[in-house]
């Protein structure tokens, strides 16, 4: 019966296997098979909750966790996020105009974005402060707004200006997070600003 | 209160030194700060205190509170008055915030610390028995009189006693009482005992005492607990409920909601978690007192335990958890006084991280904190070991009961009920 073992090399007798040549485009079709299976097997971390890498953020938990934080925070507990004085006032409540930013898009669409109220940090943010999510629940006719500010690098009391969330709507809460998107700070909530008063010019 | 107040200066201790009419109007101004803590959830403001509108029910007006009641508090110069500039925020000192739950002050209270500096404050004032001692103590013992001994200025928010309620020892078990079913561990001095069948705090309060308190925090903690063991079971039978967590929390919620309805015990709340913060600050590091009693140590239960030798008197036995107890539980009482946790919203995140083997959450670790101390304070064991061997029924009592839980117990119109529940309660914190 033939055996498929090879025989026992004599002394003398080169012991490398030999080389075997593959033909070029059949390699160059296995290396892009390979690359193919890379693709298809490479994990995704954010979809499989079975991974040690961490899963999809449960928003419900986390708000729930950043409240306790916010609670923490507000009774002051250590390496809990620090409380902020805040004041919030119209843009040109100092005689100022209100600031006025226009995008590309709606600079097309012939609008203006007007900032007609802002809220000042009255203490220090912490140095690592990033940017400012400020929340209002809306009114009757408003549902719920949230409107991110980013900080400009160095700046301890920022003044943020306001487009969506309007002079007429409260302002549930003003939070700081750092580039790694954890709480840092947090402000206090905010009454609707009331209306101004305008002094008619002279007229009759 | 005064704690956080105290860490604005260094050491936290120079608190003692600033005047104590600064320190009185410094509750006024807390009081009126409160309408700007963050709204929390999908509520109210100020919901968890019973009423959106019970901070301004008894709120000096702005103007009055500005013009004479400014603290004027300057963490840099203790001995200095600072006027708030009219530009600023009512509170110069301080950011919004929100003052400890009423179980902060119940949980400090059972330590004993207010009758040991009772003690300790009447053997200043009357004699020279504790030897020489500092100005530095001399002025936390002028302090300690006026701000937790003497009634509060005229019109105070703060102002508790009066000729309704001569004793704030008995207004405070009263407190106690209404709101966790809990007597304090040790007894009334004899000159504050009555000679009443029933005691003094419990008189006219009727059915409005939380007796259920006691039995439904165990049964959340409990079953936290076993969310806690089963949160990276995927295989196996898991006992979690998260509705069920919801439930309890709403119970409790209700529960504390019943006794503060229309913003009832809010300003006890305020007066009591100041006077107990005072008290922990006292032996929360080594103060003037500490240090010239002899009395350093390492932790407040030490430091406190050595004060009560000073005056021939022991703090009770688990004093150690009560502290480290009486922080995070306030918090967590008043997320579920915020509903963070009801039905409809986040029961999970007392036990799961946000995301699933994400680091568990600050909120977590608390909780599990909580849990251990609790047991640990009262005796009431909350970690039911799970694991049974193999071929063996487990020792695991069932999930939950049948009912779904009520803030009450189902007949509240026996208030002849009440003094059974306490002898079953008023060992809490006192067991060895």
């Amino acid at each position: 019966m033939p055996s498929s073992k090879s025989s026992n090399p004599g002394p003398g007798q080169d012991k490398r296997p030999p080389d075997s040549a593959i033909d070029a485009e059949l390699a160059v079709r296995l290396v892009a098979a390979l690359e193919q299976l890379g693709v298809v097997f490479a994990p995704d971390r954010g979809k499989d909750d079975r991974n040690l890498f961490g899963g999809t953020v449960d928003p419900v938990r986390a708000r729930a966790s950043r409240d306790y934080e916010v609670l923490r925070g507000m009774l002051g507990r250590a390496d809990a996020p620090t409380p902020l004085r805040m004041r919030r006032e119209r843009s040109f409540s100092r005689g100022e105009p209100a600031v006025e930013e226009q995008d590309a898009g709606q600079r097309d669409a012939g609008q203006r974005d007007f900032s007609d109220n802002r809220v000042e940090v009255l203490d220090p943010v912490p140095l690592s402060a990033s940017y400012a999510i400020v929340e209002s629940l809306g009114d009757g006719s408003t549902s719920a707004v949230t409107e991110k500010v980013d900080l400009r690098p160095g700046d301890r009391t920022p003044t943020l200006h306001l487009r969506d969330v309007r002079a007429a709507l409260p302002i549930s809460r003003v939070e700081i997070f750092d580039n790694k998107h954890k709480l840092v700070a947090f402000g206090p909530s905010f009454d609707p600003l009331s209306q101004p008063h305008y002094q008619p010019s002279g007229g009759r | 209160m005064y704690r956080y107040l105290a860490k604005r200066f260094s050491p936290p201790s120079q608190l003692f030194l600033v005047h104590p009419l600064q320190l009185s109007r410094f509750l006024e101004t807390a009081w009126t700060a409160a309408t700007e803590v963050p709204v929390l959830g999908q509520n109210q403001r100020t919901r968890e205190l019973g009423s959106a509108t019970v901070i301004g029910d008894f709120a000096m007006p702005l103007n009055l509170l500005l013009s004479d009641f400014d603290p004027g508090i300057d963490p840099a110069d203790p001995n200095s008055f600072k006027p708030t500039p009219p530009s600023q925020p009512p509170d110069p000192t301080q950011p919004p915030l929100l003052w400890d739950h009423m179980v902060y002050a119940y949980l400090i209270e059972s330590t004993g610390i207010y009758e040991i500096i009772a003690a300790i404050l009447g053997r200043i004032v009357r004699g020279e028995t504790l030897g020489k001692l500092r100005p530095e103590t001399l002025q936390w013992a002028r302090a300690t009189e006026e701000l937790l001994f003497r009634d509060s200025p005229l019109f105070s928010v703060a102002g508790i006693e009066s000729r309704v309620r001569p004793d704030i020892r008995i207004a405070r078990r009263n407190a106690y009482w209404r709101m966790f079913g809990l007597d304090l561990p040790h007894s009334l001095p004899p000159s504050s005992a009555a000679g009443n069948a029933q005691p003094p705090w419990k008189l006219d309060v009727g059915a409005g005492a939380n007796t259920m308190f006691v039995a439904r925090w165990n049964e959340l903690l409990t079953q936290i607990w076993t969310g806690y063991e089963n949160k990276v079971n995927r295989v196996g039978a898991n006992a979690t409920d998260a509705e069920y967590v919801a439930l309890l929390c709403l119970a409790i919620d209700d529960m504390l909601g019943n006794r503060r309805q229309g913003g009832l015990l809010a300003r006890e709340e305020l007066s009591y978690v100041a006077a107990l913060s005072w008290c922990h600050l006292t032996v929360e590091e080594d103060t003037p007192l500490v240090e010239d009693l002899q009395a350093t140590a390492t932790n407040p239960a030490e430091r406190l335990a050595k004060l009560g030798e000073r005056v021939g008197m022991a703090p009770a036995p688990r004093s150690r958890e009560l502290f480290e107890l009486a922080e995070p539980m306030s918090a967590l009482l008043w997320g579920i006084e915020l509903g963070l946790f009801n039905p409809g919203q986040a029961p999970e995140s007392l036990y799961l991280p946000d995301a699933v083997n994400d680091p568990p959450t600050k909120l977590n670790i608390e909780v599990n904190r909580i849990i251990d101390l609790w047991q640990s304070a009262t005796g009431t064991r909350i970690k039911i070991p799970g694991a049974t061997t193999y071929g063996l029924p487990a020792t695991r009592p069932p999930a939950q009961p049948l009912r779904t839980p009520a803030p009450g117990p189902a007949a509240m119109t026996a208030p002849a009920a009440a003094p059974t529940v306490a002898a079953a309660t008023s060992s809490n914190g006192s067991r060895s």
